[in-house]
């Protein structure tokens, strides 16, 4: 699964952002969405886009293009890291 | 010896207001050789010694390709500062010390300055600023920027690190890297060119970037076009530390969940069918608070202080000292006729950018760039181009600068071409003067037609210009969305003062200047002998132009003159027009109902809202889009669209009305 699937307040763990292309994958990697990161999912905009999640103790919001193609997987129990 | 400190932060941490506390807004603006843009300079002193403060863009990480970032870069490489001081927002920890790292393996010794102390504080948050320097090789001193805490002891351990550079010590966090890396690391390290690096950088930190593509060449083969599996190892591998570091540093008083009140508001302000109108209401309270009855009250009110009072006491002065004509003339008329009207609007201007700088200093910006990012790209742009967008309606100049956040280059160009669209306040005191003239049963309907107008043409101008522009590309959105944060209402009105005074000086120096040599021009004929204006100098230059002006209706020499000098900036098409028309007897009003229709007026009106924006705004465009040839396009670009729009909204009047 990826972002685009996760509902608010679920926490998930990310497992690839290979599908990204190098640029983009560069600029969420500096900013903390390693591979094995944890977030929690806040919201989706009102319109459907982008999408607003926490991570590292901080809030990050990006377009749906880029949740798509961060793969993830939900954490049992849905608790924050 | 003069001392410098390289100021480095990430955005939104508060690195503008320990500049602001630090220097006491005493700046200059330099300009560095090898680097693409300009860069703010603070000059302060402590205890007799004298500091340069070089204000280095808000950066998430020193090696990428987005314009700061480089700045960063090439401002370590190129320039010695004595000292780093590295601002940290110590509620936001770990994505903080990302860009610290990278700061400290550069050599240069580096202070933490662990801001918003107090916040952490509330948040229940504790930092052992003690334990954090060991681990890191750098001094941690806890501030808190917007209430001057800390400060003296920051300064004391940056005068105790120049003198001994050996309390940081830049291989901490290297030597912390797996085994693996250090290899590797040792590896490239071995192959650099003594030559190539500047002395004063450290060789890790030069190893760490080689492996981009620009030094590839240096490389011995087997290392070659690994790039960005190395940079991918890297990033996570200083998370990794960072990681263990604040776990060891951070104390959480299990109690106080955080930003608690932050997600309430965002409950509310975000909430999926809130948000929109909430969004459509700030705007228009913006907009009532500045051009709604407080605004003209205060508008009055410095009519008054100008127009009566000042005029009155100086003409008085004037002819007691007993000044001939050509004299009193080029004061009254020319000068307290041109600045004045032009400074009556400082009221509703200052109201103007408390509302921008509330929205930017309490986070709701970025709120509102979230909410409007999927009806932009609509229009081919991002939520990413919102803010530059609302800071255009301020002014032109800081809102082509704010495009720098977009590190899409093509979107960064498309977004300053469209900016001069968004009415500046510079061009709110054309529309009150002629709204009050012409259309004074409904001025706000008139002004509020104008602002959607520019944005109608600014979104069409994006929709028109994207595909050649853009090409395929999509823009993307990607913004840190700030925990909100209470005004703190020194730094507010020292952002508000800047761009006071921006305007004041304005008044008392283009405008001024502008104000004389019209009013001189519109005197003298070519001989130089004083005549009426209709044979002036200014008339003969004016009358060439004028015609085309005559399919809208306001074919007037006069008229021409002022659009001409609104290139220096557009007040001053208002102050030609007081120097060209006002006289005690008649004011600027009555002589332009009698001259041209309301519709003329409104063409007008629109004509300047669109037409090629002020030199500062094009310098602006020419610096920060580094394309000349852009700038020229743009230039010609708004006259047609401004001319055109002006001729068929005219037509448009005439024709139903």
């Amino acid at each position: 699964m990826n972002i685009n699937d996760m509902k608010p307040d679920e926490t998930a763990y990310i497992t690839s952002l290979d599908s990204l292309d190098q640029k983009t994958a560069k600029k969420l990697r500096d900013l903390g969405m390693t591979t094995g990161q944890h977030i929690k999912f806040i919201q989706r905009a009102p319109l459907g886009d982008p999408v607003w999640v926490e991570l590292r103790g901080y809030q990050l919001a990006f377009s749906a293009k880029i949740a798509g193609a961060i793969s993830v997987e939900l954490q049992r129990g849905g608790e924050s890291s | 010896m003069k001392l410098e400190i390289g100021l480095f932060g990430n955005p939104n941490c508060g690195k503008t207001t320990l500049f602001n506390e630090l220097t006491g807004g005493n700046r200059s603006v330099g300009n560095w050789t090898g680097t693409t843009v300009t860069l703010d300079i603070g000059h302060f002193h402590y205890k007799k010694q004298a500091i340069d403060l070089v204000d280095i863009p808000g950066i998430y990480s020193l090696f990428t390709h987005t314009p700061e970032q480089l700045t960063g870069c090439e401002y370590l490489l190129n320039y010695h500062p004595d000292v780093l001081l590295n601002v940290v927002d110590s509620t936001n920890l770990e994505r903080n010390l990302y860009l610290t790292t990278q700061l400290i393996e550069s050599g240069i010794p580096v202070v933490v300055a662990l801001n918003m102390h107090d916040a952490m504080q509330e948040q229940g948050l504790f930092v052992d600023a003690k334990k954090l320097s060991e681990l890191l090789g750098a001094p941690c001193v806890k501030i808190s920027a917007a209430k001057g805490y800390g400060i003296e002891k920051l300064l004391e351990t940056i005068m105790a690190v120049v003198k001994n550079p050996s309390l940081c010590d830049s291989d901490r966090i290297v030597n912390q890297f797996s085994p693996e890396i250090r290899e590797k690391l040792e590896q490239i390290v071995a192959q650099i060119d003594d030559e190539s690096v500047p002395e004063h950088i450290d060789r890790h930190w030069v190893g760490i970037q080689m492996m981009k593509e620009h030094w590839q060449g240096e490389l011995p083969e087997e290392l070659r076009g690994q790039g960005d599996a190395w940079e991918t190892a890297i990033s996570e591998e200083r998370y990794r530390i960072i990681g263990q570091i604040v776990d060891q540093v951070i104390k959480v008083s299990p109690l106080i969940r955080r930003r608690q009140l932050s997600e309430k508001i965002d409950a509310v302000v975000c909430n999926r069918y809130l948000a929109l109108p909430i969004f459509c209401l700030v705007m228009f309270l913006i907009f009532y608070l500045a051009f709604g009855p407080l605004g003209n009250a205060l508008n009055n009110a410095f009519e008054y202080l100008f127009n009566d009072l000042i005029a009155g006491w100086v003409s008085a002065g004037l002819t007691a000292a007993g000044a001939g004509p050509f004299l009193s003339g080029l004061i009254i008329d020319g000068i307290i006729g041109g600045v004045g009207a032009v400074m009556v609007f400082l009221p509703q201007l200052a109201i103007l950018f408390l509302c921008l700088a509330l929205l930017e200093f309490s986070g709701y910006m970025a709120r509102a760039a979230f909410i409007t990012d999927k009806l932009l790209s609509k229009f081919g742009l991002s939520g990413m181009s919102f803010i530059p967008m609302i800071l255009g309606f301020g002014c032109s100049v800081p809102a082509i600068m704010a495009c720098r956040a977009l590190d899409n280059k093509k979107e960064r160009l498309l977004t300053m071409m469209i900016i001069p669209f968004f009415s500046c306040s510079a061009r709110m005191p054309v529309y009150a003067v002629f709204a009050a003239a012409f259309f004074a049963d409904m001025q706000y309907l008139v002004i509020f037609s104008l602002y959607l107008l520019g944005i109608l043409v600014a979104l069409l101008t994006s929709v028109i210009l994207r595909p050649k522009i853009m090409q395929k590309e999509k823009p993307v959105f990607l913004m840190e969305m700030p925990p909100y944060r209470k005004p703190v209402w020194h730094c507010i009105w020292s952002s508000v003062w800047v761009r006071v005074w921006d305007f004041i000086s304005r008044a008392g120096t283009i405008i001024l200047l502008a104000s004389v040599v019209v009013w001189l021009l519109s005197n003298v004929n070519i001989s130089f002998q004083m005549v009426g204006t209709d044979a002036s100098i200014l008339s003969s230059i004016g009358k060439f132009i004028a015609p085309i002006f005559s399919p809208m209706g306001f074919g007037f020499w006069q008229i021409a003159v002022a659009l001409i000098t609104g290139f220096m900036a557009k007040e001053a098409v208002i102050s030609t027009l007081g120097v060209l028309y006002a006289s005690a007897a008649v004011p600027l009003s009555a002589v332009l109902t009698s001259l041209i229709s309301p519709a003329s007026a409104f063409a007008l009106m629109v004509f300047v809202l669109l037409y090629t924006p002020c030199v500062a705004t094009l310098t602006a465009m020419r610096r920060e889009s580094g394309s000349a040839k852009y700038t020229l396009f743009m230039m010609l670009y708004q006259l047609g669209v401004a001319w055109l729009v002006s001729f068929i909204i005219y037509h448009l009047i005439n024709l139903f009305i």
